[in-house]
């Protein structure tokens, strides 16, 4: 099934004060791969924002699809962004939709550590071993590793 | 006619209304003039009009009648018509009030005289009708409006100072809940600055018995009321030990019972890391389980100068992220000299002046360091951490506990 991106996903409410959305949202194969634009997000109603544009992404997919967070150009994270996350992860468990997260700083890998996090979310290096990883040919898991 | 009795009885308007219907006063000393104008008003039946024929009762009916606009002669016996202006200036309920100045000719410096002692327009008397009722409506509209905005400012400024009183007394509330210091073989102190008046950091310890003593200290996510009363909720369970058939002594027992109570979808998607540890005195041992919390540092050992930093790290993620899931518990055992520092990541995850941030190895290597000098650590950190930041106001809460176990006698 042709999943197409144009469809209402990156379309925040109208009643939101600010309508500009925040993911950039891409296919890569059988991959979405989703890409939050600005580099920090620091207050709360951004953050109300990303997680209701996570929560159409995950109401569009279907079951069986793929999403793929590109942390990409971000450089900080607020507490609650990663309750977000949480939030958007704990959603495509429910509904079967493999999530995986790629390309994160230095500087958010040490906090995604310290809170444990990197023990439950699906982390990979970058967007390359991130597809592969769906594709089950981890670079991770490969032979010449 | 008892609105005008009303009107004139009236004291002073303090404050112009802005709900006043459209008002027009005009000021001049002949009738003939009070008269044409009345007729040329006379259609428009929304527009109420007043003619006061004595400028020395110019201001007091102007207070009784709470004109949109006055129209006021420039030439009148008695009274020189500029300082009339002036009056009506200086006077507080038509400070604001449009003025129409009207004269029999053009003088330019008349003109700018009147327009810098305050006037808002000219018109040489008599004007047309339709350009009268135009300029009498531009300017009572725009009064309007801006009395309108006058008071949704008043009102926006009144509901702020409410709601920072409010915010005030819950701040007060949160820090009677915070622990007095603690000594004896076992010395507390701490230090609390929160980012917002009302932060998502608490912390407490108590004694569960004569052998036990429990120190914790949560952080919940974002800052400000919701944050902080998910913390005090939080809090208030563990001071008050009431999880039901928890053993307050396990440290992995209560914070997966604290994660089963509350699951961030129930908290308005909030959720807190925790360090809970608790201090057996017989046995001199921590035991200690931690929930996506930075890990808390012990420097123990036979003495100061060999102790060594043991770093308590978390067992599992957050409170409240994932369901179901438990926590398991640590076991140290404390060398004669045991100093232990519990803290938020508000005392780290500090923003430098350049932009780049505090590592958390970084802030160890430092504490460490201070800790090597015997200094109380809290003021020493608090105010290095203000001075790297540029700011004394904080990004985030800044919450630091530091233990002192005396040895056993």
């Amino acid at each position: 099934m042709a999943w197409t991106v144009e469809r209402n996903i990156v379309q925040v409410d109208s009643t939101e004060r600010n309508p500009v959305a925040n993911l950039k949202i891409e296919e890569r194969g059988e991959v979405v791969m989703v890409t939050l634009i600005q580099s920090r997000i620091v207050d709360e109603h951004t953050i109300r924002a990303v997680g209701s544009e996570f929560e159409k992404l995950t109401l569009e997919a279907a079951a069986d699809h793929k999403l793929l967070l590109n942390f990409k150009g971000v450089d900080y994270m607020s507490s609650a962004m990663i309750g977000q996350i949480m939030r958007l992860h704990k959603k495509c468990k429910t509904d079967g939709i493999k999530l995986k997260f790629c390309s994160i700083c230095p500087q958010i890998m040490e906090v995604f550590k310290i809170t444990s996090l990197t023990k439950i979310l699906e982390i990979e290096p970058n967007e390359e071993t991130a597809l592969a990883a769906f594709n089950g040919t981890s670079t991770k898991r490969g032979w010449f590793k | 006619m008892s609105d005008s009795n009303t009107a004139q009885h009236k004291a002073p308007a303090a404050t112009p209304r802005a709900d006043r219907p459209l008002t027009v006063l005009l000021i001049d000393d002949q009738l003939i003039v009070g008269e044409s104008v009345r007729r040329m008003l006379a259609s428009e039946t929304d527009i109420a009009f007043h003619f006061c024929q004595d400028p020395a009762k110019a201001i007091e009916t102007a207070n009784a009648v709470e004109p949109t606009v006055i129209l006021q002669d420039l030439v009148m016996p008695d009274i020189d018509g500029l300082q009339l202006v002036r009056f009506f200036r200086a006077n507080k309920a038509t400070r604001e009030t449009p003025m129409i100045v009207l004269s029999s000719k053009e003088e330019p410096v008349i003109k700018a005289r009147a327009f810098a002692l305050g006037a808002n327009d000219y018109l040489v008397k008599l004007p047309d009708p339709v350009e009268l009722i135009a300029r009498i409506r531009y300017h009572s509209r725009a009064y309007m409006n801006r009395l309108e905005r006058d008071e949704a400012y008043r009102q926006l400024a009144e509901s702020q100072r409410q709601l920072a009183e409010e915010v005030s007394l819950a701040a007060q509330y949160v820090m009677s809940l915070l622990p007095p210091t603690l000594s004896g073989d076992v010395n507390i102190d701490w230090r609390f600055v929160p980012s917002t008046q009302l932060g998502g950091d608490m912390f407490g310890y108590h004694w569960l018995d004569k052998d036990n003593l429990a120190i914790y200290l949560l952080d919940v996510s974002g800052h400000g009321v919701g944050s902080s009363l998910l913390a005090v909720s939080a809090m208030n369970l563990l001071s008050a030990q009431s999880l039901p058939s928890t053993d307050f002594r396990d440290p992995g027992e209560v914070l997966t019972r604290l994660n089963e109570i509350f699951q961030m979808e129930k908290q308005n998607d909030k959720y807190f890391t925790m360090w809970y540890g608790v201090y057996q005195r017989p046995s001199r041992t921590l035991v200690f389980s931690n929930a996506g919390h930075p890990a808390a540092l012990l420097y123990t050992g036979t003495s100061a100068a060999t102790a060594e930093l043991v770093q308590l790290e978390a067992a599992g993620p957050p409170i409240g992220m994932i369901d179901g899931i438990p926590y398991s518990a640590s076991m140290v055992e404390l060398g004669d000299f045991a100093r232990l520092l519990v803290y938020s990541d508000g005392v780290f995850e500090i923003e430098n002046t350049d932009g780049s941030m505090w590592q958390h190895s970084e802030f160890v290597e430092y504490v460490s360091g201070l800790r090597k000098e015997g200094e109380a650590i809290g003021d020493r950190l608090l105010a290095y951490v203000r001075q790297h930041h540029g700011s004394p106001m904080l990004a985030d809460d800044f919450s630091i506990l530091e233990v002192q176990i005396e040895p056993n006698s």
